[in-house]
């Protein structure tokens, strides 16, 4: 089928053998479909080459970096996956104009290691490492420092990709970068970052017995243009880290005004901030997901989560949370979701939409993303289904 | 209201496979997916096969280095110790392995004849056992 | 009179303490003679007492990678007999293989890899001129849920005059010389790929180890211009 033409660019990059189908029958969301052949190109050129032959059979495809995505976006039954994984190079380091060019299947994790032996680092600390950085753009996740930093689309000088009809685009402002979104209408094939060298940060501990106190110290400090982030942990985390049975806040500023300046006491802090989401899933919550509400909604949606005991941690100035759900909790799920919806919130900010979240789509977003679709993938050959429903 | 101390602090123990829902932080410094470039036999790919108890080849494509472990926020450990037993025990071995089997049970050690005293040097690390 | 009571009292002491056993591994007492004989020199030298038993067979750590357990149990009752027939009640070994079954499986007293012992007698090596190289943790010493021997190697290769350039994933973030578990018989080639991304990683000519195996892998999969060293080959004059 497609195998024997994709051998334009070797045969171990092409692969319909069952122990490979097998590996990405899966991703990080719960559920299981076996697709019918996996691609790993290795250059912008193979990237055209496959999707001007999809374009040709009418064949979709599915684009894949690191599979993390929690939305179900990163495989498909009987579909084609063209994965990044072997765009894994990372072509320039500029250490004077503070930029690194890389494809997109390098790992967050990856990069960070060879930056942090030249003393820079990208400003950008999602929930996982694991995820291609490619993901992390096509996604624009969200970190924990985003309140100062912004989110990954935000730390992008300039793109390359290819889109749904094989033309090759560079881009340096964030409007033409739309179609790359969820890999919706394009394939990402090199980026520019900005980096930067670690902050010298102070950081505060703040304890609060009840919600409204700490909702207005947050309102305070968000105003301040030296706060760097604002950690939330709900009660029985603070609880389980050591902090006490109370809602706790972790600042971060990037001058001396917090009580903790000494630099070996605040890398202890940082690395507790880190660690939260490991402490929350050793004691068996297996569901994460993203609500994201405004100021005025956090109150109801920390009193639902202890109530209903879920657990809860996030930046809590920019309003995108992480809660987690027990195992034996899975008939709340949909209870969630509802409620999320009640307080006009949104589920999807850090995970992407994929197809699990496309009722959360703003209709105003819909419309330009439905345009772009037009404009740049008219025969749907790049994940179809995924954050809009086209055709 | 500012405190510093991080007493009390609980730890869990390691959880077993069925919390893992498959997020991909094993994958990070797993060196089979590092070095083979894609997800098949690696750290996750394993997980998912451990959670369905489907033990099969992939889990002689592995060092037991334990870097999955120790990146997993979940700290599951995919015992592929314990499942190269069962693995055994319903008659799945690798050629290699037998061969090494045989020259502990015959010999004493898994290279064979040496241990009589026959001289081997230093260039002669072509084929052990680990 | 006083000193020949000390003499015999230090004697039943010695007989209730129990002997030290110096065990190779089979890699280095089959393949690496030269590494066997240098700790031997090594410990003569520090004036460590120790025995070897030729008798003993393989500790059995390739058994248990491959999922034998009842072959190993059997080696570890032959084993363990000859262990207590010569009132063994400390081993020392250089293999981090040997190192974590005796530790996990036998019911020794005290097992000691051979960077902890020379660590501790750090103050009896001989410090030479300065020079450079980087150290390669064997995954065994170094992570987290094993044995967390990291510093003793460092402190002896510091004595003696090395400064170390460490590689990006070093220390408990070690990554693999590709060889244990197994991989190297069962599947050769993928062991050599790992062996060739953790050289480059290593990113220098003079790379240090304290496993036989990461030894002998990375010896296989090196660049002409690198040169792999075992711990003992930097300590002995050669």
């Amino acid at each position: 089928m497609k195998k024997k033409l994709s051998n334009l660019f070797g045969a171990e990059n092409v692969s319909d053998k069952e122990t490979d189908l097998e590996a990405y029958t899966y991703c990080a969301s719960d559920k299981i479909q076996k697709p019918s052949l996996i691609v790993w190109p290795r250059s912008t050129e193979d990237v055209r080459k496959t999707i001007l032959r999809a374009n040709q059979t009418r064949n979709p495809l599915i684009i894949r970096g690191k599979g993390t995505s929690k939305t179900n976006s990163c495989t498909g039954e009987d579909r084609i996956i063209i994965s990044s994984e072997r765009l894994n190079k990372i072509t320039r380091i500029n250490l004077q104009k503070n930029f690194v060019e890389l494809e997109p299947g390098v790992t967050l994790a990856e990069l960070n290691q060879k930056l942090q032996r030249i003393n820079r680092a990208l400003p950008l600390t999602p929930l996982s490492h694991a995820q291609s950085v490619g993901g992390m753009i096509a996604l624009n996740t969200p970190g924990i420092e985003s309140l100062r930093m912004g989110k990954a689309q935000d730390l992008v000088e300039e793109l390359e990709f290819v889109d749904g009809t094989g033309k090759q685009y560079a881009v340096k402002d964030k409007d033409k970068m739309m179609p790359i979104t969820e890999g919706m209408a394009g394939f990402i094939t090199r980026a520019r970052m900005k980096i930067s060298e670690p902050p010298t940060l102070s950081c505060d501990l703040l304890c609060f017995e009840n919600i409204s106190d700490m909702l207005k110290k947050v309102r305070a400090l968000t105003k301040n243009i030296e706060t760097y982030f604002l950690k939330f942990i709900d009660k029985k985390t603070s609880y389980d880290l050591g902090f006490g049975n109370n809602y706790t806040i972790i600042a971060a500023y990037t001058s001396l005004i917090g009580a903790t300046r000494k630099r070996e006491e605040v890398i202890k802090i940082i690395k507790k901030a880190r660690s939260i989401h490991k402490k929350i899933r050793e004691r068996g919550y297996y569901y994460v997901l993203d609500p994201r509400v405004s100021l005025e909604k956090t109150y109801d949606l920390i009193s639902w989560c202890e109530e209903k005991n879920l657990r809860l941690q996030g930046d809590v100035g920019t309003g995108n949370f992480y809660a987690y759900i027990h195992k034996q909790d899975q008939k709340l799920l949909p209870v969630f979701r509802s409620f999320i919806r009640r307080i006009n919130g949104r589920l999807g900010t850090a995970f992407g939409y994929g197809r699990l979240n496309k009722d959360f789509v703003n209709p105003v977003k819909k419309k330009k993303l439905m345009k772009i679709k037009e404009e740049y993938d008219y025969n749907n050959t790049l994940n179809p289904g995924i954050i809009i429903s086209y055709r | 209201m500012t405190k510093n101390n991080f007493k009390n602090e609980k730890i869990a123990p390691a959880q077993d496979i069925n919390q893992c829902n498959l997020c991909g932080d094993c994958n990070t410094n797993c060196p089979v997916v590092r070095v083979l470039e894609k997800e098949t036999r690696g750290a996750r790919h394993k997980a998912f096969l451990a959670r369905k108890k489907d033990y099969k080849e992939a889990f002689w494509l592995c060092t037991l280095c334990g870097a999955c472990i120790q990146d997993c926020p979940a700290n599951i450990d995919i015992d592929c110790l314990g499942i190269r037993e069962e693995l055994v025990k319903k008659g799945n071995q690798t050629k290699a392995n037998q061969k090494m089997r045989d020259n502990i049970k015959l010999y004493g050690n898994p290279f064979g004849r040496l241990a009589g005293g026959k001289k081997a040097g230093d260039k002669e690390t072509k084929e052990y056992y680990t | 009179m006083k000193s020949l009571l000390k003499k015999i009292s230090s004697k039943i002491k010695g007989a209730q303490k129990g002997k030290t056993l110096f065990y190779p591994g089979c890699l280095t007492q089959y393949k690496l003679r030269q590494i066997n004989n240098n700790y031997k020199a090594l410990f003569s030298d520090i004036g460590i007492n120790f025995t070897t038993l030729p008798e003993l067979k393989c500790c059995g750590s390739p058994l248990l990678n491959a999922g034998y357990r009842e072959d190993f149990e059997q080696l570890k009752k032959h084993n363990q007999r000859i262990l207590e027939k010569n009132n063994i009640k400390r081993i020392i070994t250089n293999c981090p293989h040997c190192y974590q079954v005796f530790k996990k499986e036998y019911n020794i007293d005290k097992i000691l890899h051979t960077t902890q012992v020379l660590a501790d007698n750090k103050h009896k090596l001989v410090a030479g001129e300065h020079k450079e190289a980087a150290y390669h943790d064997p995954c065994i010493l170094a992570r987290n849920n094993n044995m967390n021997i990291i510093n003793e190697p460092r402190i002896v290769l510091r004595r003696v005059g090395f400064s170390i350039k460490e590689p990006v994933q070093t220390r408990k973030n070690t990554f693999c010389c590709g060889a244990g578990g197994g991989l190297k018989q069962n599947s050769p080639s993928t062991a050599n790929k790992i062996a060739k991304e953790r050289l480059s990683q290593l990113q220098h000519n003079q790379i240090i180890v304290s496993c036989p195996y990461c030894y002998a892998h990375l010896n296989e999969n090196k660049n002409k211009n690198q040169e792999i060293r075992e711990l003992s080959q930097v300590l002995t004059r050669e």
